[in-house]
């Protein structure tokens, strides 16, 4: 130990307790101030203290070693060299602020007669390399993704936006977890409207401990009874960086790699990266047009399934009537009853394969679940065309990206699939109104969440419902930027050429 | 009166929001009525009567750009003095019970045709205003963004029904033009003015946009989509089943698409494709009728709580539909809505607006 000298530890005897003792303030005698920080800490096994004997007046450092980097804190200290008063100095007379430095990676420098101490960053930084998020991959893209580590998610972000206007505004949420927020938005863009109502439900959220994103969204929804996300999680710097440039705002958790996007739309959970990364824009609107279909008809198709060929047959021409029926031979259970069993067994395999471990694990369960269904048509448990028509309906929810989102289509299905059981094509009718009168009255930070499409939007749906090619891409009016205008390369299609950028 | 920026409707929305509110199951019973009056003629009658309406829509702009922030019933009393207003405002929630009950009987007694024979009618009845109750009582906004939502998948299935019914239509059945004179379709242009109910929702929803101008062009294009849907639709019915076919049935709109046969489409039965269109334009207008309602109850009485009145009104339509015993009754009840929309439309909107030109009341004055 070439710089530390003796090595100062000391077993607290009794923790500090606001209820029985008044808090300890800093005082000139270095000896008591250690004194009071290791009661006030309350362990000490994390604490190092040492003191710097050689100095004077004597000084001495105190760290958490599981918080602090010694190399990094060793190296600030060999650069400074004697001059520790360029050391951020803290100006605090008690003990809790220190503390709470000291838990953030901070290293407190005491120094006899000095009823302050001096403060040096040197935080311990472990996480993962930032690779392709798993959830939310790309082929054309770029590869990178948000990691445990607010300051590297930071500076990903940092890399691909260095617009001056940025502002990051850093919270601190959880009476015990203590944790760091940052709000990120692009000051001459976002809607401050937006801005303050993000800052005041984060100021609001009074918790012992906020562990993630996902645990943070839910304090920030509007509604907590809805099935819809109202904030979309991204672990891509892109996709976080796009978003701020509309005019949304971002919340990013320091331990956690989803960063929550606020206001959200219903459209924008249905956004994939790629089909910005595609280079002919037509082929991205089909597949959207797609995606859509398949939201569609990932809710609709069991419960049609059920209200035309139980109740309302006569809707359906006779061929296909009679297929139904040949299919149905021998099948014991009613249509409804029978929707419900291939679907559980569906569902039972999903979360089975959610939960194993691994992917050999989750494939094993897949081909089990499809064997099951396979025995059970040709054993006339189940008829062919229903397992067929409850298998179309997982793939199309598949289609979803959005993880939540997907996961809330599921089960709608299931709302809808009882209406159509007693109610028929009318039941499914009704249960698509409610769901749509839900999602009318819904917003996400003030924002309509079916918008561009209710209230309507046409300039919009060349980014959210179609995709247009990247140049003539709106800035989306939906988010309520300040600055409506985007600009947009010039082109000019007969010489081929792009002409100077200019602002519209 | 719009009290937030949140509160405002697209000038686009006022098209879906005037399409939709008009548009109800006469888009599909509405064809007997007119060829019975007008006959052969039931084209010149639609146009005719169409045309008529574009002025007293104008004249509601001009008068919802008075009072730019403020409703109908919010502004009347400056207009027509305390008590006259209170009596229109009676008038125009009479006006929306009646529409609401008459919407709601037919709703039940075409479901019953239709879909649910076996059930009960009140379970249908409970289960749309269910839905409505819901809808309404988020506002005018929530509302306006539905109808939004809804638009395509009326329109889409309706326009393509429409496509195929014109297909086995005959010309002759529209010949020779005129044969009874001027006088049939006259009488038949009016009626057609009279079955254009829900246009007075502008008076509710103007305030609420953000531009007039952009507001009227996106009022006038949904009333001529509606008329010409209209039009389409007394064609279709003429062309098909003739003046004398058309009397047998109840509902000849979706007789005419249970006649078609298109080799190679694997549909028999092409009227239920009509089916989503008519339940939105059903659900559509119970809303706007519940809302006219409600709102014209919170005007009158010092209600506290709104909700109350949304369903008080809800229950009581589901109640009242037991009044009435059959579809003569209910035609009865529509021969007296007629009277309440003439007023309603066409008499209180125009004198509202001399009213003004004579009294000039100033904006924000004192209300009730």
């Amino acid at each position: 130990m070439p710089f530390f000298g003796k090595q100062f530890r000391r077993r607290a005897t009794a923790g500090f307790s606001p209820e029985n003792k008044e808090e300890p303030r800093l005082t000139p005698d270095l000896e008591e101030n250690l004194q009071n920080l290791v009661q006030s800490l309350g362990f000490t096994e994390e604490l190092q203290v040492t003191t710097l004997k050689r100095k004077k007046p004597a000084q001495a450092l105190a760290y958490l070693k599981s918080m602090v980097d010694v190399n990094l804190l060793q190296y600030s200290l060999n650069f400074l060299g004697e001059d520790k008063e360029l050391l951020a100095e803290e100006s605090a007379d008690s003990f809790s602020p220190i503390i709470a430095m000291l838990h953030q990676g901070y290293a407190v420098l005491f120094t006899q007669g000095q009823s302050k101490c001096r403060l040096l960053y040197a935080p311990l930084r472990k996480h993962r390399e930032p690779k392709q998020p798993f959830h939310q991959k790309s082929i054309n893209g770029p590869k990178d993704g948000f990691v445990e580590d607010g300051g590297v998610n930071l500076y990903l972000l940092r890399a691909k936006l260095r617009d001056e206007k940025l502002r990051i505004r850093k919270m601190t949420v959880g009476r015990r977890s203590k944790s760091a927020v940052y709000v990120l938005y692009i000051e001459d863009l976002a809607q401050p409207e937006i801005v303050d109502t993000v800052l005041k439900r984060l100021a609001a959220i009074d918790t012992d401990t906020i562990l993630d994103s996902i645990e943070l969204s839910q304090y920030l929804e509007e509604s907590w009874a809805s099935p819809f996300p109202q904030l979309e999680i991204t672990e891509r710097p892109d996709v976080a960086v796009s978003s701020l440039c509309q005019g949304r705002v971002a919340i990013l958790h320091e331990t956690s790699p989803g960063l929550l996007l606020a206001p959200t739309t219903f459209f924008d959970l249905l956004d994939v990266p790629d089909d910005y990364y595609n280079t002919w824009s037509v082929s991205s609107s089909i597949i959207r047009f797609v995606r859509l279909t398949a939201v569609l008809l990932a809710i609709l198709l069991p419960s049609l399934y059920i209200a035309l060929t139980a109740y309302n047959n006569d809707f359906i021409p006779t061929e296909l009537a009679l297929l139904v029926a040949v299919s149905r031979e021998g099948v014991p259970f009613p249509i409804p009853l029978e929707a419900f069993m291939v679907v559980s067994v569906i569902e039972f395999a999903r979360e089975a394969m959610n939960i194993l471990p691994s992917f050999p694990h989750a494939a094993i369960i897949g081909v089990i679940a499809v064997a099951l269904c396979l025995l059970a048509v040709s054993a006339n448990y189940f008829s062919s065309i229903m397992v067929a028509v409850i298998f179309l309906g997982l793939i199309c929810s598949s289609v979803i990206p959005d993880k939540d989102l997907r996961i809330s289509i599921r089960e709608l299905q299931f709302f809808f699939m009882l209406m159509a059981s007693f109610l028929g094509i009318f039941g499914v009718a009704m249960a698509f109104f409610y769901i749509t009168i839900h999602a009318v009255n819904l917003k996400s930070f003030g924002i309509p969440y079916l918008s561009p499409a209710a209230p309507i939007n046409p300039s919009d749906w060349r980014r959210n419902l179609f995709r247009f090619p990247i140049f003539a891409l709106p800035r989306q009016k939906t988010f309520h930027p300040q600055d409506e205008k985007r600009q947009e390369a010039t082109v000019d299609r007969k010489e081929g050429v792009y002409l100077e950028k200019k602002p519209r | 009166m719009r009290k937030s920026p949140g509160d405002a409707i697209n000038a686009g929305s006022i098209f879906a929001l005037l399409f939709l509110s008009v548009s109800e199951i006469e888009l599909f019973t509405g064809g007997r009525e007119m060829i019975e009056i007008a006959g052969r003629d039931v084209w010149l009658a639609v146009i005719l009567g169409g045309l008529l309406t574009y002025p007293f829509l104008y004249l509601l702009f001009i008068l919802a750009r008075r009072f730019p922030r403020e409703t109908f019933f919010e502004y009347a009393p400056r207009l027509w003095s305390k008590w006259p207003a209170r009596i229109i405002v009676l008038l125009f929630g009479v006006y929306a019970i009646i529409w609401l009950v008459r919407m709601l009987w037919m709703t039940t007694a075409f479901n019953a045709e239709f879909f649910l024979p076996q059930t009960p009618h009140v379970v249908v009845a409970l289960l749309f205003m269910l839905g409505v109750i819901w809808l309404v009582r988020g506002g005018l906004v929530p509302l306006v963004r539905f109808f939004e939502l809804m638009l395509p998948f009326f329109l889409l299935p309706y326009i393509w029904v429409i496509i195929l019914s014109l297909s086995e239509m005959r010309i002759s059945y529209f010949q020779p033009v005129l044969a009874n004179g001027l006088m049939p379709v006259i009488k038949g242009a009016l009626h057609y003015c009279l079955m254009i109910q829900g246009l007075e929702i502008l008076l509710f929803a103007l305030p609420f946009t953000l531009n007039p101008l952009r507001s009227r062009l996106a009022a006038f294009s949904g009333l001529t989509l509606l008329h010409l849907s209209s039009l389409l639709q007394g064609v279709t019915i003429l062309g098909n089943l003739g003046r004398e076919g058309t009397g047998h049935f109840i509902f000849p709109g979706t007789e005419v698409l249970s006649s078609l046969h298109l080799p190679g489409w694997p549909v028999e039965r092409f009227e239920l494709f009509l089916t989503l269109p008519w339940l939105i334009a059903t659900f559509t207008s119970l809303g706007i009728a519940l809302y006219l309602a409600a709102f014209a109850c919170q005007i009158l009485l010092p209600v506290k709580k709104p909700a109350l009145v949304y369903w008080g009104f809800g229950l009581a339509a589901i109640a009242l539909i037991y009044l009435f015993p059959n579809i003569l009754w209910i035609h009865l009840l529509q021969k007296y809505e007629r009277v309440l929309t003439l007023l309603v439309i066409y008499l209180i909107p125009p004198a509202s607006f001399l009213l003004f030109l004579v009294r000039k009341p100033e904006e924000g004055a004192k209300q009730w």
